[in-house]
């Protein structure tokens, strides 16, 4: 409960922050790790997206789609998952309807899930 | 690592988790694996854990290491979905899998745990609790599944190679289960068996006995099963019943060839007995013949009037078949000893002709074939060659049931240079042929094997061919089988010629019951406790003129020698007698009186006077009974010998 307040509870429109804290055990310092690695993976991801997006190279937007899916819910952001679920569903069917604002929308989220992690791990410190 | 590993071994088959969980995670995301293991190392729980990215490096892992639990991503760079399951599955079967997926599939994951993932969890839907709490279930419910399987594996290995026949039967006695043993002794493969009624392979009247057994609960039974292929087999059966609801176990033990071999042994034993009982009798039953005998023959040389002559040679004629008997008798209980002479065939086949013509049946016709002229002699023990025609005959007469033709033919044989049957030379040829049912190889490969019959139980010993083999090897000979299923069988036998022309049988004086000129006047000791044969025996040498002095046992006979002054030229003395036996009485005679010859009489056979502890050397053998002209030839040959 002491770290919990350190986190701060006000709600976030990217992720659920308590159930977050609560599924790495309140582990500040593997928080911090995941943020670190997200951070350092994202670019890469945004990078491949767009390369990928270029290509209309739906197998491969399907596959970055579950990848950032994977993350996001690990970190609680439920939004981003359900629009990294639907652009790995638009990838897997090949279609190309919708799949550049789900694309952007995505890019989006995780950018903006990304400050909210930051700015979560780093009120902690 | 041999001994960690040791140790986890033993843990495991006490029941116990091990210490430290060895986990492999294979994850391509590195946030998701820092996720797991930051979960992991938090724990209080023991574990070690090996993070792989490919599912290449997974498996190449999973070679050489054992782990407790595989943490498995689905979708990795170098494999997704279900085909990544798959393959971790078929490497590491008895392995723990988990599934993280950050699919939210349900079709998949009923699928994965389905075929044998412990859970699947869905990525951002738990927490460090429920992660430790599904890897602990995950190894405890493979650990006993693996149990189960174990125990499983065992049970069914155990059913399948046991030795025995398994069959679990229903209420019906219908096949349900049945091994392959159960295979082998029904005659059918066992997976043809289920489905198969107990009924088919036994008697309807064996039927009743089942549902006993099976309303007894448990026990044991002997079952005669019918075979598929129509042979019959001696099982012994423990049941059990309802083992499950409804399911009833049954464990066939074939005992066919061990109750063959039993009944073998019985029938070898009750054999070994008659011949036993056949040598005692036949030594008293020697004895009274010897009796007769020699009365027979006073009367015959006393008789005046014709009729009084023919009258006694009758006596003498019966006596001498009672005596063919007896000897047949011992041969049956083979109790004779091998005295090869050389013998005519022809004549051996002629003294057992109206032996052989009482043994055929009336439906059989016997033709007998013997080489008049050139035949040759063999070197053999007539006893023994004529038991050898004798089981042949019987051979050949018993697989004529319906009837047919025996046929014995004696001829000379020249086998070539280069033949393969029977080396090259000089033969007589003995041929036993039947018409009857003949022998497929099999049978055949077998015939001269100790205790081997195809004839029904009680009618044959299984010993008459391997005597006959036996006897034909012991003479030098070889023998031959032809046979043909349906058409008949030929015992061929082939004996080396001997290089001389006459037989010792044909110096043997025939039953002539004349005086004989065959006297003498030595002094005769004639030792034997049936006093009739001693006192008509006396009484015969003393009117040919020799000094006979006659004593009832051996020690009346010491006494008698030790009291005599002059010589005693000849002993003649029984050997199984009271008081001081034959054995001691000649041991004495031989330190006492060194130049005493010795004739034993008994009537017993040599090979039981051997037995007895006599051994004939420098000591002459005369069989009971024997007839004074013998007796006066022996007598004569004896000290004549001694003479010169």
């Amino acid at each position: 409960m002491e770290r919990k307040e350190q986190i701060g509870t006000e709600p976030s429109a990217f992720f659920d922050r308590v159930s977050l804290w609560e599924r790495v055990d309140n582990d500040m310092d593997l928080l911090r790790d995941l943020v670190r690695i997200f951070g350092q993976e994202y670019p890469v991801i945004v990078q491949k997206l767009d390369a990928a997006m270029e290509a209309r190279n739906g197998a491969e937007i399907a596959k970055l789609g579950h990848k950032v899916r994977g993350a996001a819910l690990q970190f609680s952001a439920h939004r981003v998952a359900a629009t990294a679920a639907r652009l790995e569903a638009l990838g897997t069917a090949g279609s190309l309807d919708g799949m550049n604002e789900a694309c952007e929308e995505l890019k989006a989220g995780i950018a903006e899930l990304l400050d909210g992690l930051r700015l979560m791990t780093n009120g902690a410190r | 690592m041999a001994l960690n590993s040791d140790i986890k071994e033993v843990s495991q088959m006490m029941g116990r988790r091990p210490e430290t969980l060895n986990i492999l995670l294979v994850e391509d995301s590195v946030m998701d694996a820092r996720f797991i293991t930051g979960l992991l190392k938090g724990s209080a729980s023991g574990f070690k854990w090996r993070h792989v990215v490919q599912l290449a490096e997974a498996l190449s892992l999973l070679k050489s290491i054992r782990f407790d639990i595989i943490l498995l991503d689905l979708n990795l760079e170098d494999s997704f979905g279900h085909e990544t399951f798959a393959r971790i599955l078929s490497a590491a079967p008895s392995t723990a899998i988990l599934v993280l997926s950050a699919s939210d599939d349900e079709e998949l994951a009923i699928r994965t745990v389905r075929e044998g993932a412990q859970d699947y969890l869905v990525k951002g839907s738990f927490d460090r609790r429920l992660l430790l709490r599904s890897i602990h279930y995950a190894y405890e419910r493979k650990q006993s599944e693996e149990a189960l399987r174990q125990s499983e594996a065992t049970v069914r290995s155990i059913f399948e190679n046991s030795l025995d026949g398994i069959i679990i039967t229903e209420n019906q006695g219908f096949f349900m289960e049945a091994n392959s043993a159960a295979g082998t002794i029904t005659g059918l493969p066992h997976d043809a068996l289920k489905g198969r009624s107990l009924f088919d392979f036994l008697g309807q009247e064996q039927e009743n006995e089942w549902r006993t057994l099976r309303d007894s609960g448990s026990g044991r039974t002997r079952f005669r099963v019918r075979r598929n292929d129509g042979a019959k087999r001696l099982v012994e059966c423990g049941f059990s019943a309802n083992i499950l609801p409804g399911c009833h176990l049954m464990v066939l033990h074939d005992i066919t060839e061990q109750q063959d071999l039993e009944e073998r042994l019985r029938q070898s034993q009750k054999m070994e007995a008659v011949g036993r009982l056949a040598g005692g009798v036949a030594h008293d039953f020697n004895n009274l013949l010897g009796v007769i005998t020699v009365y027979a023959e006073q009367l015959h040389l006393s008789a005046v009037e014709p009729q009084q002559r023919l009258r006694a040679e009758k006596i003498m004629n019966a006596t001498d078949r009672a005596a063919a008997l007896t000897k047949q008798l011992l041969a049956f209980g083979r109790r004779q000893v091998l005295s090869p002479k050389l013998l005519d065939l022809a004549m051996a086949m002629a003294d057992i002709t109206n032996m052989v013509e009482s043994m055929v049946e009336a439906d059989v016709q016997l033709k007998i074939r013997v080489q008049e002229e050139g035949l040759g002699l063999v070197y053999a023990d007539q006893g023994q060659i004529e038991q050898v025609i004798l089981n042949l005959a019987i051979n050949g007469r018993d697989a004529m049931s319906a009837g047919g033709v025996l046929s014995i033919e004696i001829k000379s044989y020249t086998s070539p240079e280069g033949s393969s049957e029977i080396p090259p030379g000089e033969y007589v040829l003995l041929s036993v042929a039947d018409t009857g049912v003949g022998m497929d190889d099999e049978t055949k490969a077998l015939i001269f094997e100790p205790f081997f019959t195809t004839k029904e139980m009680g009618k044959g010993t299984g010993l008459g061919l391997a005597t006959v083999y036996g006897i034909v090897k012991q003479s030098n000979g070889h023998i031959t089988v032809h046979s043909e299923k349906g058409v008949g069988s030929t015992f061929n036998i082939y004996l080396p010629r001997a290089a001389v022309t006459e037989s010792a049988g044909a110096m043997t004086p025939k039953h002539v019951p004349e005086r004989i000129s065959l006297t003498g006047t030595e002094t005769i000791l004639l030792v034997d406790d049936e006093n009739d044969l001693r006192n008509a025996t006396a009484e015969y040498l003393a009117g040919c003129g020799y000094k006979v002095l006659d004593a009832r046992d051996g020690r009346e006979a010491i006494e008698l020698s030790g009291k005599l002054e002059g010589n005693i030229d000849l002993l003649i003395s029984d050997i199984v007698m009271p008081n001081v036996n034959g054995r001691t009485l000649v041991n004495h005679m031989r330190e006492t009186r060194p130049t005493t010859r010795v004739l034993l009489i008994s009537g017993y056979t040599d090979d039981a006077i051997i037995r007895h502890g006599i051994f004939l050397e420098n000591a002459a053998f005369l069989q009971k009974p024997f007839t004074f002209q013998l007796l006066s030839l022996k007598i004569r040959a004896l000290l004549d010998e001694r003479t010169q």
